[in-house]
């Protein structure tokens, strides 16, 4: 269970379950024609499906990403902030 | 890897939030924000925590974008019933006060979890009744919470009892099951080690013995610890880890024993004691929100003079009776020594018992292979626990820290500067002054802060300076042959 989220503000925080290394050189690459996206850390890559065209937008407004990885409903292990990229 | 991610619109000032599905087959839907949030509080702290790294501009055309949104959408809520919320709430605070998510390598039973015991009738009849306050196995564990959650379900349909128990009864139950931990890298069993798991596991004995007697299951007096009280027991492992190490140095515990039973360490007079008891009781004060103990009063006070329990921590955790103790304090500062009445100030009275209170476990010493033993073996009532000059050295050394602060305010000493008291710890042909043991752990406190007394004991350069203190130097090559063995 995961949850990706964003503010009314436009702030985006993008939330975790399973685990997965922080490392420093975290990033979100997300592809706006297949309308999906990947979050690499170190070695490790999660698939993101399908990103709904109406979060696009808010992604692009922005750098950085806000990723937690909790270890259970309602609290969070680790935290650090991911780079946000626009790819093909 | 598969991200099962969801994706959502969440903000403070809306009533419906739009969560975005990464499944093209599944449309966004809206949530009641004030149901996420009481569900889910962390997800909405940390959105709220982003705020500080967005971009101004970006926010305000942004904010354009979401209230363009009319979109209307079938809501596919997840089941969030108003009992999970409820019990969502008594769990979070759990985990705050507990200082649970702290704890990186634990993980706490989930809600789910939490609500599948309470709510599953529990038919658990348990073998074990020897209330012993040992959980011997991952078996044994749960046989006596399950057992204890039936005698809370039997309470909810006792036509006797009012409503307010009934509720109090229900509420602790949540609240210990919240406490229950698993170790991060196994989360299939329990960690019957973490000192929350502990307070549990004596609070279903105690409901498991006591069934509807409420006033022993919540008994709660002044200068009585036991599992209510979150800090009873939180650095126990951290002692037992400096036990362990302490013991391949065979100088400290001649060191710890010497240093305890000098007397002349009580270095304040008597004659400073208003000056001294009111510095000290600030000093505590500042200790105990630093350890985030939230009582204010833990102590019962007591007079030195007429009471025979006085100025120390009474432990009990023999089978058959409640865990806890009782910390008796003489509000004047007077303690008993062998030499008769002696002064400390009692704000560094009331630290040091605390410190022992930290480092003690919720349990017994008894061995898992006791359990099913009846308890008529008296032997199982004389089981030896702590070795007390281990037990003492860490406090003991941080009342000297505070006490040579007191001295040095009271008599305006520079706090760097070392003071010769005239007092010197003697083991064997060594002979180290107080003053200088003082400003020495002082700094050792600085270099290694923790607020575990016994983990700053475990630096091989804390373990080493005590170990030369209480290891003649005329045998140390003999020890370094013999590996650490010393003939005396």
């Amino acid at each position: 269970m995961g949850n990706f989220l964003l503010n009314e503000l436009g702030e985006v925080l993008l939330e975790i379950q399973s685990h997965l290394d922080f490392g420093a050189d975290m990033c979100l690459e997300v592809s706006e024609n297949s309308q999906t996206a990947i979050l690499k850390s170190l070695d490790k890559k999660f698939n993101i499906d399908f990103v709904h065209p109406e979060l696009i937008m808010p992604l692009k407004s922005h750098r950085y990403l806000f990723v937690v990885e909790r270890n259970n409903q309602f609290y969070a292990i680790k935290s650090r902030l991911a780079k946000v990229v626009f790819v093909e | 890897m598969q991200a099962n991610v969801l994706t959502a619109f969440i903000g403070n000032r809306q009533e419906k939030i739009k969560v975005f599905p990464t499944r093209k087959d599944v449309k966004p839907f809206r949530l009641d924000s004030k149901m996420l949030r009481r569900a889910f509080p962390f997800l909405v702290a940390s959105a709220m925590v982003f705020t500080a790294c967005s971009d101004g501009k970006e926010q305000k055309s942004e904010n354009k974008d979401i209230k363009k949104d009319t979109t209307e959408v079938k809501a596919q809520t997840p089941e969030v019933t108003l009992e999970q919320v409820k019990w969502g709430k008594i769990y979070q605070q759990v985990v705050k006060q507990y200082g649970l998510d702290g704890l990186h390598d634990k993980i706490p039973l989930s809600v789910q979890e939490i609500n599948e015991l309470i709510n599953t009738p529990q038919d658990v009849v348990p073998n074990d009744s020897n209330f012993n306050h040992l959980p011997a196995s991952q078996e044994n564990f749960w046989e006596i919470v399950k057992g204890g959650i039936a005698v809370v379900q039997d309470i909810q349909k006792d036509s006797t009892l009012s409503e307010n128990i009934k509720q109090m009864y229900q509420q602790k139950t949540i609240e210990a099951l919240s406490k229950i931990n698993k170790a991060k890298w196994n989360n299939k069993e329990v960690d019957l080690n973490s000192y929350n798991t502990l307070h549990a596991f004596i609070f279903f004995e105690k409901l498991l013995k006591y069934q509807d007697d409420f006033e022993m299951i919540f008994h709660n007096k002044a200068g009585w610890i036991d599992e209510q009280k979150e800090f009873f027991g939180r650095y126990y492992q951290d002692h037992l880890d400096f036990e362990e190490q302490a013991k391949n140095y065979p100088g400290i515990e001649l060191f710890a024993k010497a240093l305890y039973a000098n007397t002349e360490r009580f270095i304040v007079e008597a004659k400073d004691s208003a000056y001294a008891n009111a510095l000290s009781n600030k000093m505590f004060e500042e200790w105990r929100c630093a350890q985030n103990i939230s009582e204010e009063n833990v102590c019962a006070y007591t007079d030195a003079e007429k009471s025979s329990y006085v100025n120390t921590t009474v432990y009990n955790n023999k089978r058959g009776y409640l865990v806890g103790i009782s910390l008796d304090i003489d509000p004047k500062g007077q303690i008993e020594t062998p030499d008769g009445l002696d002064y400390l100030p009692v704000g560094l009275i009331k630290m040091h018992e605390m410190q022992h209170i930290l480092a003690l476990a919720a349990k017994s010493y008894e061995k898992p292979e006791h359990n099913y033993i009846a308890s008529e073996k008296s032997e199982l009532n004389d089981l030896q626990g702590l070795n007390d000059n281990y037990v003492e050295l860490g406090p003991t050394l941080y009342t000297l820290v505070y006490s040579d602060r007191v001295y040095k305010a009271i008599n305006k000493i520079d706090r760097d500067s070392e003071v010769d008291y005239g007092v010197n710890i003697q083991v064997s042909n060594n002979s180290v002054p107080l003053g200088k043991i003082a400003n020495w752990f002082g700094k050792m406190m600085e270099k290694y802060p923790s607020k575990s007394v016994d983990k700053i004991l475990q630096k091989k350069e804390v373990l080493e300076q005590i170990n030369a203190w209480g290891i003649d130097k005329h045998e140390l090559p003999l020890m370094n042959m013999n590996n650490f063995e010393v003939s005396r």
